[in-house]
């Protein structure tokens, strides 16, 4: 039976809507669309189908291409010991890369529990991925001054010389680029975490309102 | 699981018969078209890699809205704002009534949208799927919920409509 039917409440609290209103809302939505429209969903169709395809073997082309790399390090110098390390590698990257190709984010996907764990699930993924984004973040600086201090070092510095040689790298040419480099990657950094924590917040919103949604469909009454 | 020949058996019939549905459902979540046809090419493809999973124990029409609900609620999560409000076109509404009747009917499906797009993310899914002609068992099935708890959702859903659209119903 179509989910139409709803009860009339009368006089008695809010109004609900009669089954022959919700026919006339429902075949106003159900409107066919016109040539056009269907001509520009069959265009979306067969484009997917490409894009699919082409996503289908691109993962794979570029796993193939990384473990031919490999390999053609391996065999330039051929060493036993790389060779009995690095062939692993090169067949886990093949095969990672054709399972993942084939796998995706099927399993979100064809998850067939409820909508409030798939969106649950969503939220903490968003926040493993949040929380990585802020470690790096954190690491960000720290990371910089201490491979900084690693080439000084390796030029021959000392450490008490570290901030005058990084004050003088600074007013040299490739010193303005690499601090502008470093600014635009900081900055595009601290914009993904804010993103992301809009984005977690949105998610943690909704999963507020499924929850109201299973709480009221438990309630007796 | 489904071979390569029968994904893409199964994909021309999404593609054919299924495509309007994919379509409304965007819109009940994305104002914007251009925004709007970028979210149905995301869940065509998205049906495209998950018809490798389809094992026949629902419609395909069931699975279809299934994948296009969750993409879209990736859609609107990711997005800054929700719902836009955008000018929805001019044309929502086709047909061979006179100019008049279709500037009524277009009045009144762009109203339905902006307020379906108003609902709160739960009660937008199941009133979109009873729109759709699905059963509670169906719309159970959809949001993985039985089909008392759909049948719950679509009455509220159907009382917050109401209640948003007001006199224009």
């Amino acid at each position: 039976m179509p989910a139409r039917e709803i009860l009339f409440d009368g006089d008695y609290g809010p109004r609900h809507l009669t089954s022959v209103e919700f026919d006339q809302l429902a075949a106003l939505w159900k409107q066919e669309p016109d040539a056009f429209e269907r001509r520009e969903l069959a265009g979306l169709a067969r484009r997917a189908t490409r894009t699919a395809r082409f996503l289908q073997y691109a993962e794979f082309v570029v796993g193939l291409l990384l473990g031919l790399g490999i390999l053609a390090a391996l065999f330039v110098q051929p060493v036993p010991l790389s060779l009995a390390l690095g062939l692993p590698v090169v067949v886990t990257v093949f095969w990672y890369s054709w399972k993942s190709h084939a796998l995706g984010n099927l399993a979100l996907l064809v998850d067939r529990s409820g909508r409030d764990a798939f969106v649950e699930s969503m939220a903490r993924s968003k926040a493993a991925h949040l929380a990585r984004s802020t470690i790096g973040l954190c690491l960000f600086l720290p990371t910089i001054v201490v491979t900084s201090m690693a080439i000084h070092s390796w030029k021959g510095g000392t450490l008490d010389g570290y901030v005058q040689a990084m004050a003088l790298a600074m007013t040299k040419t490739g010193g303005i680029v690499t601090m502008v480099v470093l600014l635009v990657a900081l900055l595009l950094f601290i914009r993904t975490n804010l993103r992301l924590r809009q984005e977690l917040g949105r998610l943690q919103l909704l999963c507020g309102e499924y929850r109201e949604e299973t709480r009221f469909a438990a309630e007796p009454g | 699981m489904v071979a390569e020949a029968s994904r893409e058996e199964l994909f021309s019939e999404v593609a054919t018969r299924h495509t309007g549905l994919i379509s409304r459902i965007a819109l009940s979540y994305e104002a914007d078209p251009s925004l709007r046809r970028e979210l149905m090419q995301d869940i065509l493809l998205a049906v495209w890699v998950a018809l490798t999973a389809f094992r026949g124990d629902s419609s395909l029409k069931t699975f279809v809205a299934s994948i296009a609900q969750k993409r879209s609620i990736s859609h609107v999560t990711r997005r800054a704002r929700e719902p836009r409000q955008v000018e929805l076109p001019p044309d929502l509404v086709s047909g061979a009534a006179t100019p008049d009747e279709i500037a009524m009917q277009n009045d009144r499906k762009k109203h339905l949208v902006k307020s379906i797009q108003l609902l709160p993310i739960p009660q937008r899914e199941a009133i979109v799927l009873c729109f759709e002609g699905f059963s509670y068992g169906e719309v159970g099935q959809v949001l993985g919920i039985s089909p008392n708890a759909a049948m719950l959702r679509c009455q509220r859903a159907k009382s917050s409509l109401t209640a948003i659209m007001g006199r224009d119903i």
